[in-house]
């Protein structure tokens, strides 16, 4: 008990959660048994880190730096806007179509909020859109980054609960796609009650293949990446090291726009974002193992199947759970902290680890846009200027629509794991 | 005093970065050669994957000290904000001192368990695992000096103030 006071008020009072969680952890250990335990900490933050899958991360990290840095996205963007630019909302569907593309290269709701934000937000304005609109449908689209592979969150979850990550990425498309066709639903159904704008004429044939030609290095990036890992042919960490390679090439000999400075920075800031998320995961090593000791997963188990035993009531409290504590807290720091706990009572519903890994992903990207700490949120109203309540208002029938996937998603197990099951992870 | 703290922050955040930096390619090229060597050569080095492991977690718990410097790690915000100035201000140095505390408890705790891996042996070059324990107590070590270093240069101010990026050249 004193753990978890000692872990709300540091959050409360403004302290990074990852230091709140180190410190939170170490209470723990005096607590079990004074002094003596505190010797671990450092083994344990060591162990927590020592996992080869993690290594995956800061490679999908720089091969997005790199192909953000040397133009990919604008390119990508035009492929999106001949393809669906000609509808009403064309821009609007462009963005979400847009993310699709971009998901296979970053894997990051925040990168693909914070670019979209830079270019496709004003050029929404300027052809009409109302910038909270336009913002709305950008942080909509934006978690389809993390949910389409290569996804941060999915390695983050395979490498602590032992999953397989081809597995978990090839049950993530799935869900990637169905959020880009629902939320393009949305703009279809409020674009004439909006009275978005729509596209004077449409690409001809020859403007899409010439297009489509153009980024055709760029639409490699995720067949690379995939069809390595979903083949077998590669680990996520190997695909994940050819694509920084195949990034540079690009970057180097075929755009000739990457510069030693370049790379120098990419690395840096690679680091840095490995340092905010890194430090969660170590300093949880010691948190997780107080609570192994005091077996807190068994005790939560035992206490959310004593409200139900039904399986879909089970799936729905966890979703809430998650949503709910989405709301304020970082998604990566509450993956570590409740992936552990969760799984056993998972497990016992009958919950395939790789199933229950793609609810917990999609419920913690959904999390990623309400406020007050979604981080898409943040993000786009500090790179558009808009207000952070007037974009939550314009987002709130993509953000039904989008729970309304992530329970479908929970509850029909056939569809999430057709995929996984067909390539054999499942 | 904070003048000199700041640029005394920024100084070693500058160098930290570039080391971050040489041990991020230095990954990166020790997992292309497990990849050359596991498709092409075949000379089934056991030491790749192991180095690669020991190189990202001395990125990473160095990269804690450049978050440190720019105050990027993650926290919740909204509640300080409703609070009045004076308190806030005071309410932030005392988690960086708690945070300090962490760390140096973290530095202390850490030279042990490094000095205990001089008796194991890595699999790298028959070398043992003390130098690579050893980025626990030294990014801890390195981070308590940052967070000084901060805490005496934000004096509770950053949330009001956001520090000025240190490194112009990696923002």
């Amino acid at each position: 008990m004193i753990v978890a006071i000692c872990f709300v008020v540091l959050i409360l009072c403004g302290m990074p959660i990852g230091f709140a969680i180190g410190l939170s952890g170490v209470v723990g250990l005096i607590d079990m048994g004074g002094a003596q335990f505190l010797a671990v900490g450092p083994s344990k933050i060591f162990n927590g880190l020592n996992i080869f899958p993690f290594l995956a991360m800061p490679f999908f990290i720089l091969a997005g730096e790199i192909m953000n840095d040397i133009g990919i996205t604008n390119r990508l963007v035009k492929l999106a806007q001949v393809l669906v630019g000609r509808f009403r909302g064309g821009l609007a569907h462009t963005n979400m179509l847009a993310s699709v593309f971009f998901a296979g290269l970053t894997g990051s709701a925040t990168a693909d909020a914070a670019a979209f934000g830079r270019t496709l937000v004003p050029a929404m304005v300027k052809e009409g859109y109302k910038r909270d609109y336009a913002c709305a449908v950008t942080a909509a689209g934006s978690i389809i980054g993390p949910t389409i592979p290569p996804s941060g969150l999915m390695v983050v979850y395979g490498s602590l609960m032992g999953v397989s990550i081809a597995g978990l990425f090839a049950a993530g498309i799935l869900p990637g796609l169905l959020i880009c066709i629902v939320c393009m639903g949305v703009i279809v159904i409020g674009g004439k009650r909006q009275n978005l704008p729509k596209a004077v004429r449409g690409a001809s044939l020859r403007e899409v293949w010439d297009t489509f030609i153009s980024s055709l290095t760029a639409l490699a990036m995720p067949v690379i990446i995939l069809g390595g890992i979903l083949g077998g042919i590669v680990t996520p960490t190997e695909a994940a090291s050819i694509a920084v390679a195949y990034a540079l090439f690009i970057g180097i000999f075929v755009y000739r726009t990457l510069t030693f400075k370049g790379f120098y920075q990419m690395l840096v800031r690679t680091a840095r974002i490995m340092g905010v998320i890194f430090v969660i995961i170590a300093f949880a090593g010691i948190l997780g193992w107080w609570m192994s000791f005091e077996r807190i997963p068994q005790l939560i188990a035992e206490t959310v199947l004593g409200l139900s035993d039904n399986r879909y009531a089970v799936i729905a409290i966890i979703i809430g759970l998650l949503l709910v504590v989405g709301m304020v807290m970082d998604i990566t720091a509450i993956l570590i902290i409740l992936a552990p706990v969760l799984v056993p009572l998972t497990e016992q519903v009958g919950l395939s680890p790789i199933h229950a890994g793609i609810v917990f992903v999609l419920a913690l990207n959904i999390s990623l846009m309400t406020p007050p700490v979604g981080a898409c949120l943040f993000v786009l109203s500090s790179v558009t200027g808009e207000k952070l309540e007037r974009i939550s208002i314009k987002l709130f029938p993509f953000l039904i629509a989008e729970i309304a996937i992530l329970f479908i998603i929970a509850f029909w197990e056939g569809g999430t794991l057709w995929l996984p099951r067909l390539l054999g992870y499942a | 005093m904070r003048n000199r703290a700041a640029s005394l922050s920024a100084g070693m955040n500058n160098l930290i970065e570039a080391i971050m930096a040489a041990l991020l390619l230095a990954l990166v090229l020790d997992v292309w050669l497990g990849v050359v060597d596991r498709y092409y050569f075949h000379w089934q080095l056991p030491w790749p994957e192991v180095l690669a492991r020991y190189l990202m977690i001395w990125a990473a718990m160095l990269a804690v000290s450049s978050g440190i410097a720019r105050r990027e790690h993650i926290g919740l915000t909204v509640l300080l904000t409703a609070i009045p100035v004076g308190v806030r201000h005071t309410l932030l140095i005392v988690m960086d001192v708690l945070t300090l505390a962490l760390f140096l408890y973290v530095a202390w705790f850490g030279i042990g368990f490094a000095v205990g891996g001089a008796s194991r042996q890595a699999m790298i070059f028959g070398a043992s695992l003390a130098p690579f324990y050893a980025a626990i107590p030294v990014a801890a070590a390195v981070c308590s000096v940052q967070l000084v270093l901060v805490l005496i240069r934000d004096l509770g101010t950053h949330i009001d103030h956001p520090p000025v990026v240190t490194n112009p050249e990696a923002t």
